[in-house]
């Protein structure tokens, strides 16, 4: 199939140096089939990086916007419990830290020990958790009893 | 002796001498496009894999409970062999805190797929791929 499709065919039938001509096709090919090849894999296996890397990060990022909306959540719940309340707590540097480090904690178990800083806002029945991370942003709802807008 | 042949065959023997560079281009042709299917295949599965250990994690911080992290872990594999998957979870079902009072507890899922390669017959059966997630469990006894 290789040889039918080569020019040099007619010359070599002419009996001129068609023989020389025809040496180091295959090795042409070859080398043009390894360097399409190697270009391939090597697109392959960063494209999967980034793909993989982004993955993870992904997973980083919903670990911790959850973790730290759990901790907010828990807050609310026990400032609820002790009574009506329309503050849920959210601005308690105590809440606030706990929330950061169950962030930090849940990105750093996926992989990802970068420091994450999630901010809790109340809208009409929800807690709305957000944070960044690897430039991406990761947000929560909780939604919530109190706190009627 | 490729001369010897071009001139004493003429366009036949031209013919053979495709046919043999064709035939040892081929093998090598082959081996590439295998590779590359095999590549891409890989992360088909690596992707599939850190989906599937998000997806038990995140069932383990809810339910605290070992069946439904396989059962999540199974739905969200595919389209990998579930069967083929080792789930390992930390800490497991009998180690404190998951005995008690987990909530706030990390909980993670290391997933491990044994993945056959159609080049096997060549350098290794199979491959072993990984993939693992963490979670806060929110889950409440």
């Amino acid at each position: 199939m290789i040889g039918v499709q080569r020019p040099e065919r007619r010359r070599a039938q002419g009996g001129s140096a068609g023989a020389d001509d025809e040496q180091g096709q295959a090795l042409i090919i070859a080398v043009f089939a390894l360097a399409i090849a190697a270009t391939a894999v090597i697109g392959l296996r960063a494209a999967q990086a980034r793909l993989l890397t982004g993955a993870g990060d992904e997973s980083a990022g919903e670990a911790a916007v959850e973790a730290a909306a759990s901790v907010y959540a828990d807050a609310a719940f026990a400032r609820h419990r002790g009574g009506p309340s329309r503050d849920p707590g959210l601005a308690d540097p105590a809440v606030v830290d706990a929330a950061r480090a169950a962030a930090m904690d849940a990105a750093r178990a996926n992989g990802r020990d970068a420091p994450v800083e999630p901010h809790a806002t109340v809208g009409a029945g929800v807690i709305d958790v957000e944070l960044r991370l690897a430039g991406r942003r990761y947000r929560a709802d909780v939604p919530v009893t109190c706190c009627p807008r | 002796m490729r001369r010897a042949l071009t001139r004493g065959l003429g366009p036949r023997g031209q013919a053979g001498q495709a046919l043999v560079e064709f035939a040892l281009v081929v093998p090598i042709l082959l081996v590439f496009s295998f590779a590359i299917v095999e590549i891409a295949q890989l992360g088909v599965a690596r992707l599939a894999l850190q989906h599937a250990a998000s997806e038990g994690a995140r069932a383990g911080a809810l339910t605290n409970d070992d069946a439904a992290i396989h059962s999540s872990v199974a739905l969200a594999a595919s389209p990998l062999d579930a069967g083929r998957i080792d789930v390992e979870i930390e800490p497991t079902a009998s180690e404190a805190p998951r005995t008690s009072d987990p909530r706030g507890s990390l909980l993670a899922v290391r997933l491990r797929y044994a993945m056959p390669l159609r080049l096997g017959f060549m350098v290794l059966p199979t491959l072993t791929i990984s993939g693992s997630a963490a979670r806060r469990v929110e889950w409440t006894p």
